[in-house]
């Protein structure tokens, strides 16, 4: 498999958390975001510039009443970049998975691929 | 960064975090209390100020529920009105289940059907001040389990890992 499968951004497992977050919601405030990856919040910041500097995440900051908040989402390349880097991820999994029932089924006759699409 | 493959059991915990945010982002809709104590308060009015007032707040009730709707409506489209409804994200429709939708509009049509089977039939309350008994329980199920109610509706809502694009289980 090649590396360039992988998104290099995505494979730090705190903004691929974060970026699993986003994928479900439209919108998300950076507080729910906070607390829902356990960071703290010049923690997820960083992480958030980070996103967004690769295009990933958009950012909007307004007020309710007069409190300031910040609203996160997925942009259209995060979401690809996720599902790609995902669909990687899959496919290391099977291959070990085949790797493995491969490995096993030399002496037993079996026939390996326990499910999962992986298509590759 | 992008040099090194993730070996297996990564590549397995990865995808597991994955799934486990993802479920995280779906089960997020939740709003401030005093949203269903607005509803609440609402249903209840509606349904026992006939008793009170007489049929003629009937149009007016009713018309006040339908303001109540669209003013929720449209908050919740809007990132602020969210927030100040207290909800945190919006949930992509694309994550909410087809069988569901069709589950909650065909129990939407039953209802109605219902309610006005009732009211071709009936003539009349078959007991005093049954609206405001109904406004009570309604009402008040609503305000006090509303938070327990909306979570239900949420995991019955929400898409199982396999049917979601691009999660654990599949790409596209």
């Amino acid at each position: 498999m090649a590396p360039t499968d992988f998104d290099g951004v995505l494979l730090d497992p705190t903004r691929l958390s974060i970026v699993a977050l986003l994928a479900g919601v439209e919108w998300a405030e950076f507080g729910w975001v906070r607390d829902e990856a356990g960071l703290s919040p010049s923690a997820l910041s960083k992480q958030i510039s980070t996103l967004e500097a690769k295009g990933y995440v958009e950012v909007e900051k307004g007020y309710v009443g007069k409190r300031p908040r910040t609203w996160v989402n997925l942009t259209a390349d995060g979401r690809r970049a996720l599902e790609s880097h995902v669909a990687a991820l899959n496919r290391i999994v099977e291959d070990s998975r085949r790797a493995g029932a491969a490995g096993g089924s030399s002496g037993t006759g079996g026939t390996g691929g326990t499910g999962g699409t992986g298509e590759g | 960064m992008s040099d090194r493959l993730p070996p297996a059991d990564e590549a397995a915990r990865a995808l597991r975090d994955v799934e486990q945010q993802r479920s995280r982002s779906r089960a997020s809709t939740r709003e401030s209390r005093w949203v269903s104590v607005v509803f609440g308060l609402v249903i209840f009015a509606q349904l026992a100020a006939p008793d009170f007032f007489g049929d003629g707040v009937r149009p007016w009730a009713s018309w006040a529920v339908v303001v109540l709707l669209l003013a929720y409506q449209t908050m919740l489209r809007t990132r602020r009105g969210s927030a100040l409804l207290g909800r945190p994200t919006r949930v992509r429709r694309e994550e909410i289940s087809p069988r569901f939708t069709a589950a909650a509009r065909i129990t939407i049509l039953l209802v109605l059907v219902a309610g006005f089977a009732l009211a071709l039939f009936l003539d009349g309350p078959p007991f005093p001040y049954m609206g405001t008994a109904l406004g009570v329980v309604l009402g008040g199920t609503l305000i006090f389990f509303g938070g327990t109610l909306q979570q239900s509706l949420n995991s019955l809502a929400t898409r199982g890992p396999r049917d979601m694009p691009g999660a654990v289980h599949g790409s596209h």
